[in-house]
């Protein structure tokens, strides 16, 4: 470290050092080195002071101003795009708001749907679980292939329907998109399997293109009281299990 | 690059300056609470466009219109599936109240009426082999006198049901279930017993 020594305005001599050590630090920071002046200079001594402290206390205000910016809109935008335990729940990989469409909706689920520009049932009368990731957390991908298992669920009508991450329907020559309660061909004992895949594949399947991200959307029309998660405690068994089989 | 070992010193001093800066972090948190709340709150009305703004075009006010099956080109609304039918009117019951009636012959069909900014003001759905017909007034909610009801009036009615609607203008959804291509004329025929229009006074 190198110490320099000032003459002060009394005439006495005196070593710096941690007055020094913080300008040229400052200068180094700032870029402003080329500006590095006679150090005997008094008044151009306070100038660099002067303006070492605006910069300062400018860059003091920035840091504030951009960690209250990125802390209330990111957690505002977190909030409302993929929810919290207050506004959604989750069971494996399906994920519902739990008063959407209803006039009594929190401000997230509101401004939720209001974005996302849908108008789905109120969840008086019907669930809508989305599932953007497998059984193990991973996100649903177009080159990956996926099965869908489940049992015959318990509801007045129930539809699985998969898009693209931005909820636009996946373009296929088969133009299919859905299964619902009426539609789907169930095994013998009453469960189901779906296949989620870019090329055919017998049974139901689902084609998923070259979307990229999926979204698969669970519609359940009036569901019987076994959904609800406030009287059992084991729903997420009720819903069937997204597993990959393959990836490209 | 001056450089040297972490003392004890600087492990106190960054345990410490929290409680040195408090009033900073505290007027910091209180800031990131009010951005939150007011992001929050103001998205609904910020949107560039609702869900009905986006149907508007297609929606006549005041009349059943039966939507095509959907498909990746005629797609209004995300994640609005192919696995339903859907017939829709736009209501504008500002000038004079509009008599809905919907038509639910099974299970998987339903009606829900949206405000204008998407919130569900009523639904209702179909049941197995229980065919619902439902009738619904839809008038403004508003300190305008605007008649006496049926009811005031000494008519009791058993087929009209008035429903107050929070908004003036909103949308009123039939859902059918699309049951493949064998069923489909079936389920249009029904779905297109529901009607949509203004009452006059």
């Amino acid at each position: 470290m190198t110490t320099l020594a000032r003459q002060e305005p009394n005439g006495a001599r005196r070593l710096d050092e941690s007055n020094d050590a913080i300008m040229k630090q400052s200068f180094m920071k700032s870029g402003l080195m080329s500006l590095r002046l006679p150090q005997k200079n008094l008044l151009l001594h306070k100038i660099k002071r002067r303006v070492y402290s605006t910069f300062n206390t400018a860059s003091d205000i920035l840091i504030f101003v951009g960690i209250v910016l990125i802390g209330g809109l990111g957690s505002s935008w977190y909030m409302v795009s993929a929810g919290s335990n207050l506004s959604t729940h989750a069971l494996g990989p399906w994920v519902a708001w739990t008063s959407e469409g209803r006039a009594d909706a929190d401000p997230y689920t509101r401004a939720h749907f209001a974005r996302e520009g849908r108008l789905n049932l109120s969840s008086e009368i019907a669930a809508t679980y989305t599932a953007t990731t497998d059984q193990d957390g991973i996100r649903l991908h177009s080159s990956c292939e996926y099965r869908i298992a489940g049992q015959d669920l318990d509801a007045n009508w129930w539809s699985v329907s998969v898009f693209d991450h931005g909820g636009r329907l996946i373009p296929n020559s088969a133009d299919r998109y859905a299964y619902t309660r009426d539609t789907i061909a169930l095994r013998p004992a009453g469960d189901f399997v779906i296949t989620l895949a870019r090329d055919a594949r017998p049974g139901n399947w689902l084609p998923t293109g070259g979307a990229g991200r999926l979204a698969v959307v669970l519609h359940l029309l009036e569901p019987s009281n076994a959904f609800d998660p406030s009287t059992t405690a084991n729903t997420a068994a009720l819903l069937p299990a997204v597993e990959k089989v393959s990836c490209r | 690059m001056i450089s040297r070992r972490p003392t004890r010193q600087d492990g106190i001093a960054l345990l410490t300056w929290p409680l040195k800066k408090w009033r900073i972090i505290a007027a910091a948190l209180t800031c990131i609470g009010i951005l939150h709340i007011g992001t929050t709150l103001a998205v609904s009305n910020i949107v560039r466009s609702t869900a009905i703004d986006r149907l508007k075009t297609d929606l006549p006010v005041n009349q059943m219109r039966y939507l095509p099956a959907i498909t990746p080109d005629n797609q209004k609304l995300p994640f609005m599936g192919s696995d339903t039918l859907y017939a829709m009117c736009r209501f504008d019951s500002s000038a004079t109240p509009v008599q809905l009636s919907a038509y639910l012959p099974g299970s998987g069909w339903s009606l829900a009426i949206h405000a204008h900014n998407g919130v569900s003001l009523y639904t209702a759905a179909g049941q197995e082999d229980l065919p619902i017909r439902l009738n619904l007034k839809l008038v403004p909610s508003t300190t305008r006198f605007s008649g006496l009801t049926p009811e005031a009036l000494g008519v009791i009615s058993r087929q009209v049901k008035q429903q107050i609607v929070e908004s003036r203008n909103g949308i009123a959804i039939i859902r059918a279930p699309d049951r493949g291509h064998a069923y489909r004329q079936k389920t249009e025929i029904d779905i297109e017993k529901s009607t949509c229009y203004p009452i006059e006074r």
